[in-house]
């Protein structure tokens, strides 16, 4: 726990949370616009801007996005940040003069008339939209376009996006309601959906199982629509939290990521352009600990190594579950090859590949849910086998796999517990 | 090229290379970064090579095509060695010319000399014109010495030793520690100690670090970064490997902007030798050290030079920038521990190594021996434009006044017109008055007056520039480049520039410098990025020093300067003109009128004041006078 100061009262709060979650755990209020407890700060409105003091040192920062530091000193409405904040308003509000939230501020700031040649934009760019359609939902549906004066919200090429999903998230966190949802957009865009499935909203979340439209997309009409917002008290969409189903699955020590296959013998593989890319799985990684040189062959199948790894004396040959030859080395990990153990999901990937038979090898690969049961199954047999019948303690203090794995193995060890986890298979 | 595996093998290849230098041999040097090959150099490259071939001279000269030799006024340049007789405004026709008069019988072509615009004499040798003698080009000067595609002529001046010492003899702490030392600070931005940003960096947590190269160079005008790469890619690339090794890096980037295409194919040339070379790559002259580099291509936005936003943009994501209330040292590119340093920058590294601390903490200002901040050490390449005699790229000791660089290095103001102003630290600096030209010029005496140092950029104004304007224009350009992410720079600087437009207009208005006041106080403050922070500079500093001219347009509604439209106007003198009907002519708008031989007339309604008629009268009878015709009526803004 941290202990910091709102306005002089003393606060306690966990160590990961923002000075803003401080303010309001001490009940004050400060302005936000471009805030939303669900979703990353932004700090774009700068409405919640507060002077800190710490260590002597007095700035002023935006506490939507400040980290809570022991001892810290927050004033939310001293002279300084109150004019600022009078200005901000000021300035929004003539961007945005029909806006009922800025008319609400403008007048607890008792600004009568902004200085400024008025405009007529709704959307005041808090970003909001942006960050709970990619965030939340995963679709990204909509994004910036554009910079400074003439920035904006806009689909992907103006045209109407496949990824959306008609779920209304981002009318519903709009704090101008500068979008606006029409049932006509959702029918639409519903029909550039692969499947052209008149598919309910709730059930493209995963919120509920599949369901048809009855109703043309006329949510406010749908019985079953009304009766879960009101249950929910929120969006779906942030019960639903599509987006945490393609998050990283951890196993252990180890991280399987979702949006690839798996080979048993710890190797993922990702579809691209007609080829595939390919990698080492994580629990190769955490079991390598580092490499140091890669020793790549042009030719595989399923009894002749893709590749093999080398660290310092000892030497892991990886292979495919089929046939088929290596296209493009990749020249990152070719220089650094610790950066497949480093980063192994991304920047680190090895080889693009060409299969001999693309249908059999996608049929021989794993899908990250049966990958997963593997890493748990053979994640309990390498602490069986390290911990219980070799004596070494396989993790750090801070619970981490330890990364010198090959340096704590004899020899022959090594060659069994890798034939063990790495196996060519039939 | 040679592959090296160890440095004793590096160092015996260097070695010959060195000896294969001859100090008396007969080189033409031919200037063709982006600049000379603007001013026809290929042209140029193209009739000495047949010249040379055709006098059957292949043995006795050689050519060599360097990047940018700073000059860009005199350009197309030729150098011609061992004695360093320079050729300016050289065409191609000229070539059989140079080779018959002074290749083959030492004689100098007066045409081509350079002529000193202060003393209107020509000289004949470049280290004698004052805009080379009064630099001190230890990093721009290697530009002559090399063609900057072949690694090998870098390698024969000394190139890559630094780095062979740096992985055979010196641990990473003890490299940062002099880099520490050296009191080097970021020549990009804030100038940011850089030796306190790699220990930062290298003491952050992370198997997985980034180096990266700024070569945005968003600036209007700044191209000092262009020079460098173009000029002596293998330079920056070998200030980053030592980095890299210091901080415990093995991946690197750079982000050029996409308008230096040349810059761009010159480090892929670079980058493709070294790894060749053994000197980029898998273990690095034997010594176990990896290091890999990646180039990418900016689109191009000013703001994508802000740290924060050029790694996003790295990231393929938009270029907006972020709250670094962690450093991106901590948690950067990928979120992961990156350090962000400039092309010049990197460029010093070498240097540093190779010369030691001393020698480098010899030249500028302050004393940073125990304290990175307590000075500005080395030196500070500047894009040197506007209204000076000598417009280039010049490379100066910090602490050099700005009347040094303007009068010794610049020669003076063109056209003997009066010095206004020097406007420092590109679009977001400051306007710095004619009462400071003996200030020095570092980061904290430049951050004093209210501009900085920026990336270099410098820009002069004479007695003919309005300061309203010049904030406006400035202000014109933030407001489209601010990403437009946080409300105080888009709205904000959006609003100050109306402001500044209306004033500029004839539209000003009590008040207009109060309410300017209170928005820069309030952006300065509330801005997310140093883009923002530092987007009322331009309007601070002429407002403090030169704040009689904003009264004059609002409160007199005259231009002092002559040069905004609507606060002045057009007159002819009816005393010189001779009514020679040449302006009549010329004037798109048909506005002026009156007999032959009479004094003409202008038509104020019809004048657009575009100025034609004052170029086409030999008589320089029509006058600029400042404030409105008394038939013109005040345009009202309706707020
Ligand atoms: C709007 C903006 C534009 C910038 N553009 C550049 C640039 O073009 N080149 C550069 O090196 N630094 C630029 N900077 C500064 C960088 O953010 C950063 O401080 C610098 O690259 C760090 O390197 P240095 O410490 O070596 O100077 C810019 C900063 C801002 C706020």
């Amino acid at each position: 726990m941290i202990n910091l100061t709102i306005n002089g009262k003393a606060v306690q709060i966990e160590r990961d949370k923002t000075v803003l979650d401080a303010i309001r755990k001490a009940g004050v209020d400060v302005p936000t616009l471009c805030y939303h407890k669900d979703l990353t700060g932004y700090g774009s409105c700068r409405l919640c801007q507060v002077e800190v003091t710490q260590k002597g040192r007095t700035r002023l920062v935006v506490s939507c996005l400040y980290p809570v530091a022991e001892g810290l000193e927050v004033k939310t409405h001293t002279e300084r940040v109150e004019k600022n904040r009078r200005l901000l308003v000021e300035l929004l509000s003539a961007r945005s003069p029909d806006s009922k939230v800025l008319q609400k501020m403008a007048k607890e700031y008792k600004i009568e008339k902004p200085h400024f040649r008025l405009k007529s934009e709704k959307c005041i760019l808090c970003g909001l939209c942006v960050r709970v359609c990619s965030e939340i939902l995963g679709a990204n549906a909509i994004g910036f376009a554009g910079r400074g004066t003439s920035k904006k919200i806009e689909v992907p090429f103006k045209e109407a996006p496949e990824d959306c999903l008609g779920c209304g998230a981002c009318t519903y966190v709009c704090p101008t309601g500068a979008i606006q949802m029409e049932s006509e957009a959702r029918k639409r865009w519903a029909l550039y959906l692969s499947s052209g499935d008149r598919e309910c909203r709730y059930s493209r979340m995963g919120l509920i199982s599949h369901k048809v439209c009855p109703n043309a997309f006329q949510c406010q009409r749908c019985e079953v629509d009304q009766r879960l917002e009101e249950t929910l008290g929120t969006h779906p969409a942030f019960v639903a939290k599509p987006f945490s189903k393609l998050q990283p699955i951890r196993i252990d020590q180890f991280q399987i990521q979702p949006n690839r296959y798996y080979t048993a013998a710890h190797i993922w593989v990702k579809p691209l352009n007609g080829k595939f890319r390919v990698g080492v799985d994580d629990f190769t990684a955490k079991f390598v600990g580092r490499i140091d040189n890669i020793k790549a062959e042009r030719a595989f199948s399923n009894n002749k190594p893709i590749c093999e790894l080398v660290i310092a004396d000892r030497i892991l040959p990886m292979y495919m579950p089929f046939s088929g030859e290596v296209v493009e080395i990749n020249r990152l990990t070719r220089s650094v090859p610790s950066l497949s153990v480093n980063d192994p999901y991304q920047q680190g990937w090895l080889f693009s590949i060409k299969a001999d038979n693309r249908e059999q090898a996608l049929e021989r690969l794993l899908s990250p849910l049966k990958a997963t049961a593997l890493v748990k199954q053979h994640s309990e047999k390498l602490h069986q086998r390290l911990s219980k019948e070799l004596g070494i303690t396989m993790t750090d203090g801070a619970g981490n796999l330890v990364n010198n794995i090959p340096a704590l193995l004899k020899e022959e060890e090594w060659n069994t517990l890798t034939r063990e986890f790495f196996k060519p298979m039939v | 090229m040679r592959q090296v595996n160890n440095v004793a093998a590096f160092q015996s290849w260097q070695d010959e290379l060195m000896k294969s230098r001859n100090p008396n041999a007969r080189i033409i040097i031919i200037s063709s970064g982006t600049c000379g090959i603007a001013n026809g150099s290929k042209f140029i490259i193209e009739a000495l090579t047949e010249q040379i071939r055709k006098h059957n001279l292949d043995s006795q000269v050689s050519l060599r095509v360097t990047g940018c030799l700073s000059f860009c006024q005199i350009e197309p340049l030729i150098e011609i060695q061992p004695e360093s007789i320079l050729y300016t405004g050289v065409k191609p026709e000229d070539v059989p010319e140079i080779m018959e008069q002074t290749i083959k019988n030492k004689k100098i072509i007066e045409r081509l000399l350079y002529i000193d615009p202060v003393t209107g004499k020509k000289v004949t040798y470049a280290d004698e014109i004052p805009f080379y003698n009064k630099q001190s080009r230890i990093i721009s000067g290697d530009n002559l010495k090399i063609d900057p595609t072949k690694i090998e002529d870098y390698i024969s001046i000394g190139g890559y030793s630094a780095l062979a010492k740096a992985l055979s003899t010196m641990k990473p702490e003890a490299i940062i520690d002099m880099i520490k030392k050296s009191g080097l600070r970021g020549r990009g931005g804030g100038g940011f100690p850089a030796g306190v940003k790699w220990e930062s960096c290298h003491k952050a947590h992370g198997d997985l670090k980034y180096v990266i190269c700024n070569a945005d160079e968003g600036d209007p005008g700044a191209y000092a970064n262009r020079g460098l790469l173009e000029g002596n890619p293998h330079s920056v690339l070998e200030g980053m490997i030592i980095g890299a090794y210091a901080i415990g890096s093995n991946i690197g980037y750079i982000y050029i902007r996409d308008e230096y295409p040349l810059a761009v194919e010159l480090f892929e040339n670079a980058i493709k030798q070294a790894e060749e070379c053994g000197l980029l790559g898998r273990n690095i002259l034997g010594s176990g050290f990896n290091f890999v580099m990646n180039i990418n291509r900016g689109g191009g936005a000013f703001v994508c030079g802000e740290s924060s936003a050029l790694m996003a943009s790295l990231e393929g994501k938009i270029g907006e920038p972020r709250a670094k209330y962690i450093h991106m040292v901590e948690r950067g590119l990928y979120d992961r521990p990156s350090c962000l340093n400039n092309v010049e920058t990197w460029a010093n590294i070498p240097l540093i190594l190779n010369k030691d601390v001393d020698w480098f903490t010899k030249i500028g200002t302050g004393d940073v021996t125990n304290n990175p901040w307590g000075g500005s050490k080395g030196t500070k390449i500047f894009s040197l434009v506007g209204k000076v005699n000598n417009t280039g790229l010049v490379e100066v000791p910090m602490g050099i006044t700005l009347r040094e660089i303007v009068y010794g290095i610049g020669g003076g103001i063109r056209g003997n017109k009066r010095f206004k102003a020097v406007q420092t630290g590109g679009p977001s600096g400051g306007c710095i008055p004619d009462k400071l030209l003996d200030l020095q010029v570092d980061y904290d005496r430049l951050t004093e007056a209210g501009s900085m140092m920026g990336s270099g950029g410098m820009i002069v104004m004479d007695e003919y520039g309005c300061m309203v304007d010049v904030a406006c224009y400035f202000l014109n350009f933030l407001r489209e480049e601010s990403c437009g992410k946080c409300v105080p720079c888009r709205e904000g600087i959006e609003r100050m520039w109306e402001i500044l437009n209306d004033i500029c207009e004839g539209r000003g208005q009590k008040g207009n410098i109060e309410l300017l006041m209170e928005l820069s106080e309030m952006v300065k403050d509330s801005a997310l990025c140093q883009l923002g922070a530092t987007a009322p500079n331009p309007v601070l500093t002429t407002l403090k020093y030169f704040y009689d001219e904003y009264e004059a347009h609002i409160k007199e509604e005259k231009c002092p300067a002559g040069v905004c439209k609507a606060l002045i106007h057009y007159t002819i003198d009816e005393v010189s003109c001779k009514g020679c009907g040449a302006c009549v002519k010329s004037c798109p708008g048909e506005a002026i009128s009156g007999e032959k031989k009479k004094p003409h007339k202008i038509d104020q309604e019809r004048c657009i004041k575009c100025g034609v008629c004052i170029d086409t009268c030999k008589f320089e009878s029509v006058k600029i006078i400042p404030g409105r015709h008394p038939s013109v009526k005040k345009e009202l803004v309706n707020v």
